[in-house]
């Protein structure tokens, strides 16, 4: 009882899958396919990912347009200018490069870097536009600044791109072809040796900071004994396998030395102009920050040791890799930003155990600000005051304070209290929320204090805040009040920049 | 001031990122991407290359194959911006720029099924019939087939699509496909000797389109 599909079905001859040669040719002719496309592109389109209206790009991209439509005597002009102008470029950065200690030995410039076929694309291709940091807007996804490889081979490259939620994210990775991606090699994606473009979706939590209501975004991340193949375990899609620095919990593979790079990337605001920092023999070096809003990205040879500043006092090292990021840039690699008005931050240069001690703060004075938010402070005994057992409310203490908990105890404190008038609602659940700092003058124990008010709040209604100090550290403090819009995925007090709404100071008497 | 704390590394996904996706991405939203990310095309290839290779190779012989699946890898990248968003799997897509291909490639696709009639082992023709000379009967009856019906055959026979598939794959209407693979069925059948009580009778659905 046989159908005739059957029969031609159970005439299918048996064959062999393609031969991995076979299988790698056919791979090969379509990666060549997609090379030519691109190229195509970027002839066409001057600067592919630089689409960003408003931007330094849209300008270069008149310039081709118009030259597209220039006759073909003034678009051979065009191009020899072009080619010369692009080999001063290069010798300037060559000459710049050869003379940068700090990404010690450069082996190879990014045009002379061997090109790697393409491989699967790292990371989702598609995020939730509503949901945590939102999805990346195509448009504005560009390449702003590059960096050679200490040990050669592909560039790297920071990336940057609007999100759907008011987010400037930022991606790094190796470059090729205008595209940053991750290579397959320290154990990541095989070893395959390919380059995996990553998805602009394929972003950290902490790579995101909000763009404020001028535009602009500040963000800067140092990562310490980073991966040479640039495959970020969060977000990449990497697949496992891939090495990781210092004790392994997980089971991973230990990554070489040699494979371990040490980044230092972010943006700086519009303002910033130029960016000095250190090498590895201490020789200070002045490199311009690129795109509109002041992006900057130094390799190095990696390191396994991480130390950083703890905003509550301290400082935290971490054996085995590490990553800070923020809206401040902490001293470290960079000593020093320039601001279009001249204006200078400076930092220290870096101790021996690498130990951030000052930060230039987002903004220089002469940025304008978001309105501020009125803040009452009030400075009084911790002893006078109680608060609920959930410390949820705040008020003078009666005689007897039954079901109240009276603040201060022994050694009598201060008690900072500040309140506010909330300028917009926000949600339980962090999605959005206020956060607070206060930092008493310096050298008292205990006088970095942040904390976030996970809690709903009206538009417009009255918050009130407290912060105890320690009676012997007399003198002035500051404080800030932030609205974050959009929690990062793990739970760290302040992780993700928040826009400052308002600043106060107070006295310790 | 937010703080700056650091973290160690691991392998957790951040919540901000939804795993899930990554790897399901439709062959739709691929394509989509790949065309604003050109390189983002290549997990097209990997999806599908074994498959349609396969089926070309069945079709042509591995030799012929391999250029085939190359060159139909090369035509849907650079075509890529008429892929209909509303479909969701490429494969159809494939196997239609593959087929076109293949009309090229006739002789070979002749010589090929002749070549394989006498090599596919008797077990594997048990199940068709009794008669060990079916399958040569067979064969030379694929090989005369119309070829617009042959492919319509094959790609259901061999490739495994559905009608719907192989209408969007060859651009043709439902009912085209449906009356090619009738009269392809017929072919076979009075070919085959088998028109008789022993071959179960078309689908009604069939049966009235072929008429």
């Amino acid at each position: 009882m046989i159908d005739e599909l059957d029969w031609v079905m159970s005439v299918r001859p048996r064959v062999e899958p393609a031969t991995r040669e076979a299988q790698r040719a056919a791979r090969q002719a379509l990666d060549r396919a997609i090379a030519n496309d691109i190229a195509r592109s970027e002839r066409g389109s001057g600067w592919r990912l630089g689409r960003r209206p408003g931007g330094g790009w849209p300008r270069a991209r008149r310039w081709v347009g118009a030259a597209a439509r220039a006759t073909p005597a003034f678009l051979a002009v065009l191009i020899v200018v072009a080619v010369a102008v692009v080999a001063l470029t290069l010798g300037s950065r060559h000459e710049s490069a050869s003379s940068t200690p700090t990404t010690d030995a450069v082996s190879a410039s990014p045009s002379t870097a061997a090109k790697l076929p393409l491989g699967t694309p790292a990371g989702p291709e598609t995020a939730d536009p509503n949901r945590f940091q939102g999805a990346a807007i195509p448009s504005t996804v560009k390449l702003v600044a590059e960096a050679p490889d200490p040990h050669g081979g592909l560039p790297w490259g920071l990336r940057e791109f609007q999100t759907t939620r008011g987010q400037t994210c930022l991606q790094v990775g190796r470059v090729q072809d205008g595209t940053i991606g991750v290579i397959g090699r320290d154990g990541a994606w095989g070893n395959d040796e390919r380059f995996h473009p990553i998805s602009p979706n394929a972003y950290t939590g902490d790579s995101c900071s909000p763009t404020d209501a001028h535009g602009a975004a500040f963000n800067n991340v140092a990562v310490q004994g980073g991966i040479a193949s640039a495959d970020v375990p969060w977000g990449t899609g990497a697949q496992g396998g891939e090495c990781r620095i210092g004790p392994q919990p997980h089971q991973f593979p230990a990554c070489p030395p040699a494979d371990l790079r040490d980044l230092d990337y972010g943006l700086l605001g519009p303002e910033a102009v130029s960016i000095t920092y250190a090498g590895a023999n201490g020789r200070l070096f002045t490199e311009p920050t690129n795109g509109p809003n002041g992006a900057y990205l130094i390799v190095r040879s990696g390191t396994t040791r991480s130390c950083s500043q703890q905003s509550g006092g301290g400082q935290s090292c971490v054996s085995g890799g590490g990553r800070t990021s923020g809206p401040s840039l902490q001293s470290g690699v960079i000593i020093a930003v320039t601001y279009r008005n001249r204006y200078v931050c400076s930092l220290p240069a870096p101790t021996l155990a690498g130990v951030a001690q000052a930060s230039c703060p987002p903004r220089h004075p002469s940025m304008p600000t978001d309105p501020q938010t009125r803040v009452r402070v009030q400075v009084a005994p911790a002893n006078r005051y109680c608060t609920s057992r959930l410390g949820q409310t705040l008020e003078p203490c009666p005689n007897r304070s039954r079901g109240l908990v009276r603040l201060g105890g022994p050694s009598s404190q201060w008690l900072v209290i500040f309140s506010f008038s909330a300028p917009r609602s926000t949600v339980t659940a962090g999605r959005t929320y206020y956060y607070f700092t206060t930092d008493a003058p310096g050298g008292c124990p205990n006088a970095n204090h942040f904390w976030e008010y996970n809690e709903a709040v009206r538009k417009d209604q009255q918050v009130v805040q407290w912060s105890a100090f320690d009676k012997h550290c007399p003198g002035a403090g500051l404080g800030t009040i932030s609205l974050i819009t959009s929690r990062t995925g793990r739970h760290w007090p302040g992780q993700g920049a928040g826009r400052p709404i308002a600043s106060f100071s107070f006295t310790i008497p | 001031m937010p703080g700056t704390i650091p973290v160690a590394r691991d392998n957790s996904s951040p919540v901000g990122l939804q795993p899930s996706v990554f790897g399901v991405t439709s062959d739709a939203a691929v394509i989509a991407g790949s065309v604003s990310r050109p390189e983002a095309f290549a997990a097209i290839f990997d999806r599908h290359f074994a498959a349609l290779h396969g089926y070309l190779a069945a079709r042509v012989g591995a030799a012929r194959a391999d250029d085939l699946a190359s060159s139909t890898f090369t035509i849907a990248f650079e075509r890529r911006h008429s892929f209909r968003s509303d479909a969701d799997s490429a494969r159809p897509w494939l196997f239609g720029i593959a087929t076109n291909l293949l009309r090229n490639e006739r002789r070979s696709e002749q010589r090929a099924v002749h070549l394989f009639s006498r090599m596919v082992e008797p077990v594997h023709w048990a199940r068709a019939s009794s008669d060990g000379g079916d399958h040569e009967r067979l064969a030379a009856l694929l090989a005369k087939l119309d070829p617009d019906q042959r492919d319509v055959l094959l790609l259901y026979a061999w490739a495994e699509l559905s009608y719907e598939e192989i209408a969007s794959s060859l651009a043709i209407p439902l009912g085209t496909v449906r009356s090619r693979l009738a009269r392809a069925r017929e072919h076979l059948r009075s070919g085959l000797g088998s028109a008789d009580a022993s071959a179960p009778a078309l689908d009604a659905e069939t049966q009235e389109m072929s008429e």
